[in-house]
């Protein structure tokens, strides 16, 4: 017996589970990118498992997480060791625990690289003359972190601002060659201090009052602290 | 020459080996004079694509309500443009300087010639 499919119509626990259940006597090879997991279920009970120059438990709790992968399984193939000694169910159920426990950590973290931007914009407003609001923005639109002085419309900068530095990227790139660092644009009234985080996949838009900012300044300190605000975005 | 041709030259001379591109564009996208230092620049691409920017940075600042638009100064890796509206805002004025440009001195020079350029724009 020999059957293959991918991840993305079944998932790992249920693979095992299913071959546990029917007391099935199987070797499962699992493909995910360049790494190769091999599970041997004997009689209904996962036996062995390996993983570059990992072997046993620690092997399913890893494979449990991929969602992503292909697999291949061939029927009474013996395992060639023995290195898993919990039953299946019990497998199961602390990948679970360990995969709940994953998910509230990335939130956590999420949470927290959060606050830690908002918290850098606070200090760098203290370093610009005549601040009024600034945000960091992904190129779809949407804000990720932002601090303000001013009464000022966030979510309306955020999507005006994006679809006027993504014009200005291409008509950049196409009509001069170059790749857009920043946009400064002036008004009567404000600074519009626009500048890519590096990887540009994020931009830092800063709002000046134009009477009392200085432009020098803003230029430098917004450049000081675009490092800064990339290291602080949640992965 | 006209006096808008004129005027241009007189940028060129004043601002010297970094000036790059130097156009008088309607909000239509369309170069009424201009000149370039750089053979491969496409003047009429930067006028009709900078035009479309500029169009878009209007409607920013109404939208915002950050009051009249002035200047956009767009910094690239290899040139620094700044779009400057002229008059009433029906003409602006690209002007294209490379990365090592003293940049306060453009924009004093571009003080200094952008009134002057609406007056000779032939209406």
């Amino acid at each position: 017996m020999s059957l293959q499919g991918s991840l993305k119509d079944i998932a790992v626990a249920d693979l095992i589970q299913h071959h546990c259940v029917d007391k099935k006597t199987v070797w499962v090879q699992i493909q995910r990118a360049d790494k190769r997991a091999e599970v041997f279920i004997s009689e209904g009970n996962v036996v062995h498992a390996v993983l570059d120059q990992l072997q046993g438990e620690e092997v399913i709790y890893e494979i449990l997480g991929w969602d992503e992968g292909t697999f291949y399984i061939e029927g009474d193939v013996l395992p060639p060791l023995i290195t898993v000694h919990r039953n299946w169910t019990a497998l199961l159920l602390e990948g679970a625990r360990r995969l709940d426990e994953q998910k509230l950590l990335s939130t956590y973290e999420e949470k927290s690289g959060m606050a830690k931007m908002d918290e850098i914009l606070k200090q760098m407003a203290q370093e610009i003359d005549g601040f009024e609001a600034a945000e960091v923005i992904g190129m779809d639109g949407l804000s990720i972190a932002q601090y303000s002085r001013a009464k000022v419309n966030l979510e309306l900068i955020a999507a005006q601002l994006t679809l006027l530095i993504k014009l200005l990227d291409t008509a950049v790139n196409k009509s001069t060659g170059g790749i857009l660092e920043d946009n400064l644009l002036t008004t009567q009234s404000h600074y519009v201090m626009m500048r890519y985080l590096p990887g540009k996949q994020h931009y830092l838009a800063v709002i000046a009052d134009h009477r009392n900012a200085n432009l020098g300044n803003l230029r430098l300190v917004t450049g000081v602290y675009l490092e800064r605000l990339s290291a602080s975005i949640p992965k | 020459m006209t006096k808008l041709e004129e005027l241009l030259q007189n940028v060129r001379d004043e601002i010297g080996a970094d000036l790059v591109e130097s156009d008088i564009v309607g909000l239509d996208g369309f170069s009424v004079a201009g000149l370039s230092t750089d053979p491969n620049l496409n003047r009429e691409a930067v006028s009709a694509r900078f035009a479309l920017a500029m169009k878009l940075a209007l409607t920013v600042s109404e939208k915002l309500n950050l009051g009249e638009l002035q200047d956009n100064l767009v910094t690239a890796d290899n040139y620094i443009t700044l779009c400057r509206s002229l008059g009433d805002g029906s003409y602006f004025w690209i002007l294209t300087v490379k990365k090592e440009a003293t940049l306060g001195m453009v924009r004093l020079t571009m003080n200094d010639y952008a009134p002057r350029l609406w007056e000779a724009i032939p209406r």
